[in-house]
């Protein structure tokens, strides 16, 4: 196709025109052509089209919409990342139970085997609030500490004993507790300080 | 009028402004994530048993310390002297201690030796101690001094050494000496000394002499005297009866 020999066939850009598909052809071709003539580079250069409010209002919707999209992604990890370091405490604070159950068992024993008798023994110990802002509850058994959250953490740190261990279930709204031993049942129970 | 119209700067500003909500949001993640990974729950224990089983132990050999310490001319003066070594050995127990940030106290019982309540040959000097037990073994040489108080026969101490036995039958109260000859002539060494029946009988007992490793050893019981331990800390509130065998 020759170009050069067409007519223009604006003079000015207009909304009424119907020959917008052939400006723009124009234009698109005189720019990898170069050599515009004084219509075109006037065309080219017209920046009516462009408005602040509107690039505005379109970098701002594209940022809120990339935020978002990060935050939800960032929340995504942030919630497995919580859950595993609830697992993690869970597990470190049931073990430290389990430590203090073993302990007052082998004070037990010792005694026994000293043929001498526990007349009382009390243990205390504390428990976070929540972990992880998030409340949990604390269940011994005779063999096993079981703590868990409503968001799904869980843990088990299972003992060894050979003096009975009353099951009861703790939770994290009160904090403070002690382990008691009744020598009458030689067993170890649980009660709030 | 080319520079207020100038409009290029609005994307650095934007640019900042989305780099400096990025940054915002890797701090609140990262310290999210940091926090919640050095979150310690209640870990590790005081070592409550280790000092609670020390504590029984130098009370029980501070016991057989002060029983084999007390002299005097009768019974009460030396029970007296037992009690002054013991209130001695509680009140500097319950400095060290004080120190540590525990505190602890420990009573003794003497009445079982006020009133000659003797031991029985068990085990541990209880009624519901091992009645069958080996007092010692590889003995070379020994003198076996028994004085029996109350006696429910069957009880005998039994020698033995690898090829034979040799029981001493007891059937009523008294004091019954059995020499190192009086063994030699039954036993040749090396042998064990042992109680069968011991629950059925109480008294007091006194085995002296050598083991086939050259060491001499005593073995002996007149009482079992109770102490009571009280231990508190900032966590723990313990309060234990212990049986101690005087005067080993």
């Amino acid at each position: 196709m020759n170009f050069k020999k067409m007519k223009p066939q604006i003079n000015a850009p207009s909304r009424a025109s119907g020959g917008r598909i052939h400006v723009c052809q124009r234009a698109y071709v005189s720019m990898h052509h170069g050599g515009h003539n004084a219509d075109e580079r006037r065309f080219i250069k017209n920046e009516d089209a462009v408005s602040i409010a509107l690039g505005f209002i379109l970098m701002f919707s594209i940022t809120v919409l990339v935020f978002s999209a990060i935050v939800l992604s960032f929340d995504t990890l942030s919630q497995q990342s919580k859950k595993s370091a609830m697992q993690g405490s869970f597990e470190i604070m049931g073990s430290g139970l389990a430590v203090r159950i073993t302990t007052m068992d082998t004070l037990v024993n010792i005694s026994n085997s000293y043929g001498g008798r526990v007349n009382t023994l009390e243990y205390d110990f504390s428990i976070p609030a929540s972990i992880a802002n998030e409340g949990y509850s604390v269940n011994i058994t005779n063999n096993q500490v079981i703590i868990e959250s409503d968001n799904g953490a869980k843990a088990w740190v299972p003992f060894n004993t050979s003096t009975n261990i009353t099951q009861a279930t703790i939770y994290s709204s009160a904090q403070d507790y002690k382990f008691i031993y009744n020598g009458t049942a030689n067993a170890i129970e649980i009660g709030r300080q | 009028m080319e520079i207020i119209e100038n409009e290029k700067a609005q994307f650095m500003l934007l640019a900042g402004f989305i780099i400096a909500i990025g940054l915002v949001i890797t701090t609140a993640l990262l310290n999210n994530i940091i926090f919640q990974g050095n979150m310690a729950g209640e870990a590790g224990s005081d070592p409550l048993k280790y000092d609670v089983v020390n504590m029984m132990q130098i009370t029980a050999d501070e016991m057989k310390s002060a029983y084999r310490n007390a002299n005097g001319t009768s019974d009460s003066l030396k029970i007296a002297n037992f009690s002054r070594q013991m209130q001695n050995f509680n009140g500097n127990l319950s400095k060290i201690y004080a120190l540590r940030g525990g505190g602890i106290n420990v009573v003794n019982d003497t009445s079982n030796w006020n009133n000659y309540r003797y031991a029985n040959f068990t085990n541990n000097g209880m009624a519901n101690g091992a009645a069958n037990w080996t007092v010692i073994e590889s003995v070379n040489n020994a003198t076996i001094v028994v004085n029996i108080s109350t006696i429910t026969p069957p009880f005998n101490i039994s020698i033995t050494n690898s090829t034979k036995t040799w029981q001493i039958n007891f059937t009523s109260p008294g004091n019954s000496i059995v020499s190192n000859s009086q063994i030699k002539a039954n036993i040749t060494s090396a042998y064990n000394i042992s109680f069968v029946n011991g629950a059925n009988v109480a008294g007091n007992y006194s085995i002296t002499g050598n083991t086939t490793y050259g060491r001499t050893f005593i073995r002996a019981r007149d009482y079992i005297l109770n102490a009571t331990v009280t231990f508190s800390t900032s966590k723990v509130r313990a309060n234990l009866t212990i049986p101690v065998s005087v005067p080993w």
